[in-house]
């Protein structure tokens, strides 16, 4: 009977062994010895399921992680020193990243871009969109909302955590019962942005590492420099971990312009790259967020300046040497029809040695086509004065090929872009005055012939003339305006050459004594540019903000 | 106040056309909106489309940072005292005058 | 004969006139991010400056006006104004029970505890998860210097009105109008807002200001803005907890408001500064504020300046039979409430 009970206790013994080993090793893909077991198990231990709690019942953009662990660090005392915020978001990034379906969705917000481009209030059609707005976007972007994926738990936990960190949003929101509305939208987040679905398992996985070591055939356009192209070289960084690379940048614009810089990216998630290069002497620090296609072997994204006094920034795509053969840009993007042609780039990868390029409309034709090399074919396009209007979807024999040429007929006038600029006034050292860049692009009004309708099109910039007016789009809505608009333009006067705006440091926080209510220099004002061709004189009008400066960076 | 926008007829184009910004909402100040605050997110507190003033706060910048930044009601513009920055006012307890000396900048690295 | 007769009656007068105190004076305490300044209202200028170290979200004097208790997120500083020092200082704030005080903290009509509404968050050490309670009434025991009770209250109560006749209920400014009782924590509704009586409009009523002092006209105002596009005058009676409403003629937009000490006017700020009579609702002031917006409001003892202010570090000082801005006085730091004690 005694035996019976000692071999009853051993095998207890045995059992709980096994079990506690089998939880400690269990379900987690995060390891022991790696940063986040390092850093984060202070507070975030193993669950029963084997997986670290809380961490492991959502899912973010890098981005959202460096977000997070910022939060953990500056409210929690989180054990982590600047140079671990990286390896830490990295290894957070290799588990518990977005898919690249769900990253398109929210990728603008990964970017410097000012969300509220995409995120109008008109623009929420679905009840679901209008919910998130009157609960969560009047704080904050849609895109932070977009760019997570959680647990029912973690909706509510989230919840919870705007009630006991910022209260205020309770009398802010008094309009609604704003606890009771958040909390019944945690159970709809949850449905819409759920932590695991069969779709993000397949990309699991299915997911590879990337080598990104190599050359890479660059194609972008920067407002205010034009189009441009030129090389990526990647070279890993062993020193500063998995996935890191330094990274060389030669680009030369169509303007003669050439650039070359130099700089470390990071690739999270197998896909999403985030690289920052050194300053220029044409630009300050830059950075760079750009996901992905493994298949097509290209990079899609963008690039600005972070210290930001003009602005600037490139929309580009990149492709390895090796990738598939494929055409991924043309510039220029329009050819007038009747006239005597046009000379156009195309720049892609891998092109074959006999190449042909033809177009969907007969009309359009490759009056010589040049293959300067694997990477670019240059085109001497003619359209027949009879070709339809609109895009003519061009053909590369022997390499993939999406792109378009715009054929018109004529410029009908011009338009100024962005409609509505907005540029940050200087907030002392940590806040260097934001520019931005007008661009006049030329427009067809289309096979109706009128302006500002839906078959409109935006054809090439034009050089054109710039100035700086008063308001008088915003004050014709509304009369208290005139005298407010007369004051704006008096304080905000800078040149504006080539379209490009920034506020002097002159325009700043200061009161301005003679001023309403004794504002500082913020204001609305009007750019005007104004460009002649055939003898019409054409004019385009855009609105330009000046605001005081964006305080808190990339919590919004 | 709204704009109808142009957008780009290509694939390419889309993806390298200019960036164009719609134009901010007109608000119902009275009723929709908490009396006093601006509607519209990123940007946010910096602009405040009301009908004299389509830029800038409901009141003068420098007369309210201390008091929508403190409460914590522009949490995701302004450093809030109640959670993230408290003791922010240590940098700056005049506005008006001591606007050179803010930074809270968090960039991502 | 004169001289033995008029000297003692010269004496007594004198001792007489050492004894009677002299004459109440009006000054503002106005708080700031790190400063209280104390303004005469005589010369309306600072006569002296303390040292804070906080965030300032709220303040209130004493019943009796020698205490001014100012609030910090986490703590409340206590004044003496007859000596204008910090006496003492009550702290709430702990990592793991982070307590934010809101807006003004309340005497109780015996002035032996203060009333606070607490934003609470509990933690556990190295524990990942949040406890959020809803909103607390506390009652602090400033002698004791102990919290006597804790009840739950309806989120967004973000102002408290003692009863002067009824000490054992006060007037909740929250997402209705309530009268709770801070002995049982019960309360019952006194007029919806958020939740509005069948075939009322909802009310947009942002309380963040009390502006009373001692001996004032015992009325709090404040703007109730209407779904159905009104403005009204929610007045009420500090003495009896009873609820009066005046319609607005004009949409007037307002941060606060103080009555004037006959309680005939209403007083208010935000961009522009108000003056609205009791007895029809009608604006009979107004100007643009030079110095810029305002949030709170005092007004002295004989009703001849109102002061709006601060925000930024100006206050203004207002002459309330013409509504014209006579001067303003400026302090070191952005305050946004400020309270008027008679000394």
């Amino acid at each position: 009977m005694r035996r019976w009970k000692v071999c009853g206790l051993v095998l207890l013994g045995i059992a709980a062994f096994v079990m506690t080993e089998a939880v400690s090793h269990a379900k987690t893909p995060f390891v022991e010895g790696g940063v986040v077991r390092q850093k984060c198990s202070v507070c975030h231990r193993l669950d029963q399921q084997g997986k670290v709690e809380v961490i492991e019942e959502t899912r973010k953009t890098p981005e959202e992680w460096f977000s997070v662990v910022s939060r953990m660090r500056r409210i929690n005392g989180a054990p982590i020193d600047d140079a671990e915020v990286k390896p830490v978001v990295k290894e957070l990034s290799e588990f518990l990243i977005f898919t690249p379906a769900e990253m398109a969705k929210c990728f603008y917000y990964t970017t410097d871009e000012n969300s509220q481009f995409r995120e109008r209030s008109s623009l929420m059609k679905t009840d679901l969109d209008k919910r998130i707005f009157q609960t969560c976007v009047r704080c904050h972007a849609y895109g932070k909302i977009i760019s997570h994926r959680k647990t029912e738990a973690q909706w509510v936990e989230n919840m919870n955590m705007h009630l006991g960190y910022y209260p205020t949003v309770v009398p802010q929101m008094r309009e609604m019962d704003w606890p009771k509305e958040a909390m019944d939208l945690t159970k709809v987040l949850a449905k819409e942005f759920p932590m695991d679905t069969p779709e993000v398992k397949a990309w699991y996985d299915s997911k590879k590492p990337q080598d990104l070591t190599g050359k890479w055939k660059i194609a972008g356009y920067q407002p205010g420099a034009g189009y441009y192209e030129g090389t990526y070289t990647f070279k890993a960084n062993a020193k500063a971990g998995k996935a890191e690379y330094m990274v060389e940048r030669e680009v030369q614009y169509e303007n003669g312009m050439a650039l070359k810089q130099v700089g470390e990216g990071t690739l999270y998630g197998t896909y999403h790259l985030r690289y920052a290069l050194q300053p220029s002497p044409f630009s300050g620090r830059v950075e760079g967020v750009f996901n992905l296609d493994a298949a097509a072997k290209g990079f899609t994204g963008k690039w600005w300046t972070v210290v930001q006094d003009t602005n600037a920034y490139g929309n580009e795509a990149f492709y390895k040497s090796d990738a598939p053969a494929k055409v991924f840009a043309v510039f220029p993007q329009a050819v007038k029809s009747g006239g005597a042609g046009q000379t156009v780039r195309l720049i892609g990868v891998n092109l074959p040695a006999a190449v042909e390029v033809t177009f969907a409309d007969a009309n359009v034709k490759a009056k010589s086509v040049k293959r300067v090399d694997a990477t670019k074919l240059v085109v001497e396009v003619t359209a027949a004065a009879g070709a339809a209007i609109g895009p003519a979807a061009i053909q590369v024999k022997g390499a993939a090929c999406n792109e378009s040429l715009i054929v018109y007929n004529k410029l009908d006038g011009i338009k100024v872009l962005p409609a509505l600029g907005r540029s940050y006034m200087y907030g002392g050292a940590a806040y260097p005055p934001q520019g931005v860049q007008f661009v006049a692009r030329g427009v067809n009004f289309g096979k109706d012939g009128k302006a500002d309708t839906e078959d409109d099109l935006m054809l090439e910039p034009v050089a054109a003339q710039w100035s700086l007016e008063q308001d008088k789009i915003w004050a014709a809505d509304n009369p208290d305006r005139a005298p407010m608009a007369a004051e704006d333009i008096k304080c905000l006067a800078a040149p504006i050459d080539n379209g490009l705006y920034c506020p002097p440091e002159t325009v700043n926080m200061t009161p301005i004594e003679s001023r309403v209510s004794r504002r500082e220099s913020v204001g609305l004002i009007a750019v005007s540019a104004t460009y002649k061709e055939g003898g019409q004189d054409m004019k385009g009008q855009a609105l330009l903000g000046v605001s005081p400066p964006d305080y808190v960076t990339h919590i919004k | 106040m709204k704009r109808n926008g142009l957008k780009g007829v290509n694939r390419s184009a889309k993806r390298l056309e200019e960036r164009e910004v719609f134009g901010m909402e007109q608000v119902d100040v009275i009723w929709d909106q908490p009396v006093g605050c601006t509607s519209i997110f990123d940007t946010g507190w910096e602009t405040n489309p009301r009908a004299a003033t389509p830029m800038g706060n409901c009141a003068p910048s420098a007369r309210d940072l201390g008091s929508c930044a403190g409460p914590c009601w522009w949490p995701a513009q302004t450093p809030d005292s109640m959670t993230n920055f408290y003791g922010y006012q240590n940098q700056c307890i005049a506005m008006e005058r001591d606007w050179r000396n803010l930074n809270y900048a968090i960039k991502i690295k | 004969m004169l001289n033995r007769v008029m000297f003692p009656i010269a004496v007594a007068m004198a001792v007489l006139g050492l004894c009677m105190p002299a004459a109440a004076k009006d000054f503002l305490y106005a708080p700031g991010p790190n400063t209280l300044s104390i303004i005469d209202c005589d010369t309306d200028t600072v006569v002296k400056t303390l040292p804070l170290h906080d965030y300032i979200i709220g303040c209130s004097p004493s019943n009796d006006g020698k205490r001014f208790y100012i609030c910090g997120w986490r703590n409340i500083y206590v004044v003496d104004t007859t000596t204008d020092k910090i006496v003492d200082e009550y702290q709430f704030w702990s990592d793991l029970n982070r307590v934010n005080v809101f807006g003004n903290p309340a005497p109780s009509v015996d002035g032996n505890s203060i009333y606070m509404i607490w934003c609470v968050t509990k933690k556990k050490l190295n524990i990942p998860r949040l406890t959020v309670p809803p909103w607390q009434f506390v009652t602090y025991d400033i002698k004791k210097k102990e919290i006597t009770s804790s009840f739950d209250v309806p989120w967004n109560t973000t102002a408290i009105v003692p009863i002067q006749n009824d000490p054992e209920n006060v007037i909740l400014m929250s997402q209705d109008i309530l009268k709770f009782n801070v002995k049982t924590g019960k309360y019952t509704t006194i007029k919806g807002q958020l939740h509005p009586e069948e075939g009322q409009p909802m009310l947009n009523n942002l309380i963040l200001w009390v502006n009373w002092t001692p001996g004032d006209s015992g009325i709090f105002p404040s703007p109730a803005y209407g779904s159905d596009g009104s403005l009204t005058y929610m007045l009420i009676d500090r003495k009896t907890g009873g609820l009066k409403m005046v319609k607005g003629e004009d949409i007037n937009v307002y941060y606060s408001n103080v009555c004037s000490p006959d309680g005939k006017y209403v007083y208010g700020c935000m961009d522009e500064v108000y003056k609205v009579d009791l007895t029809t609702g009608k604006t009979v002031g107004k100007a643009l504020a030079p110095r810029g917006t305002t949030y709170a409001a005092a007004i002295t003892k004989d009703g001849k300046k109102l002061y709006t202010g601060p925000s930024g570090p100006d206050i203004m000082v207002w002459d309330t039979a013409t509504m014209k801005m006579t001067g303003f006085i400026s302090t070191k730091s952005d305050g946004i409430v400020m309270s008027l004690i008679s000394k």
